[in-house]
């Protein structure tokens, strides 16, 4: 994730300049004006949100080969088998979906799978057109970004 | 209790959900207001401000009317002129905010507890978002004076 802290400063100086022509406006829904300064903050916190879930999704994705890596390298083949299915070099890594990749490197049902499992439903229905009724906290995601990163498993 | 997360993307929210909800958004800002006032430092004083029309996108989703919103005014005896003035409440990772004018710079005071819970008011800088803090009565004298 070593571009998520710029993304998060960019992000940060397009909503205040956002946020001062939403006061410049003063109407928070009063008026058309403010009402289209409002619309554009919430676009651009998925905008961002997008680019910055990017970040973490290859993060997973790096961890998963690494443990499909270390998997397969283990000396007793009972161990082995199960990951001899997985390609780590694959692009798709094997058709994996982002669920078993997330659940080969962080216990399912956890806290932090469960919390990413509902950014990635967010991220999903943004990236396929079906945008949301409300804003995102971006300070509050991204360090929940760190947190997951943080906790995934590396063998 | 829920969060914001899942009223934004979950396919059983109605109308009557909506409305607590901006019910209870209402009953927390008068409560933050109170909050606010109770803790202000000598020379400063608080009244209503101008209310603000409350219509988020969920709002309309179900048809519900606009509603008025109270904000907060705060003025000392030189002139010096605070605002608060709710911003929005379904934000992913909040559960609504409040924007603080004062002195050229924005604060942004967020309640982190889930929906329907006790709130929880935490506050950062807009331009120093990760750096954030409980609202507090010492919070608010360091930023008036």
């Amino acid at each position: 994730m070593s571009d998520l802290q710029a993304i998060a400063a960019a992000y940060e100086r397009v909503d205040l300049h956002l946020q001062s022509l939403r006061d410049t406006e003063d109407g928070v829904g009063e008026d058309p004006s403010a009402d289209s300064v409002e619309r554009e903050q919430r676009l651009n916190d998925q905008v961002y949100f997008v680019l910055a879930w990017g970040q973490l999704e290859a993060d997973i994705e790096e961890a998963c080969r690494e443990a499909i890596r270390e998997g397969q390298s283990h000396e007793d083949w009972r161990h082995r088998r199960v990951w001899s299915l997985y390609n780590p070099e694959d692009r798709r890594l094997s058709g994996l979906n982002f669920e078993n990749r997330l659940t080969l490197v962080r216990e399912k049902g956890s806290e932090d799978w469960k919390r990413a499992m509902e950014l990635y439903n967010v991220r999903n229905q943004i990236a396929h057109g079906a945008l949301l009724s409300g804003g995102i906290d971006m300070a509050s995601v991204v360090r929940d970004f760190f947190r997951i990163q943080s906790s995934l498993a590396r063998d | 209790m829920g969060t914001v997360l899942e009223d934004v993307t979950s396919d059983t929210v109605d109308a009557t959900h909506i409305q607590r909800r901006v019910q209870d958004w209402e009953h927390r800002l008068n409560g933050l207001f109170a909050r606010i006032d109770d803790w202000l430092p000598d020379g400063w004083e608080a009244r209503p401000g101008a209310p603000v029309v409350m219509r988020e996108p969920l709002m309309r989703k179900f048809g519900m009317d606009a509603r008025q919103m109270p904000t907060l005014e705060l003025r000392d005896r030189a002139g010096h002129v605070a605002k608060l003035k709710p911003r929005g409440l379904w934000i992913i990772g909040e559960n609504g905010r409040v924007d603080f004018k004062h002195d050229g710079h924005y604060y942004f005071l967020m309640d982190t507890a889930d929906n329907f819970a006790q709130p929880n008011w935490e506050v950062s800088r807009a331009d120093r978002r990760c750096d954030r803090e409980a609202v507090t009565r010492a919070w608010l004298r360091r930023i008036l004076q």
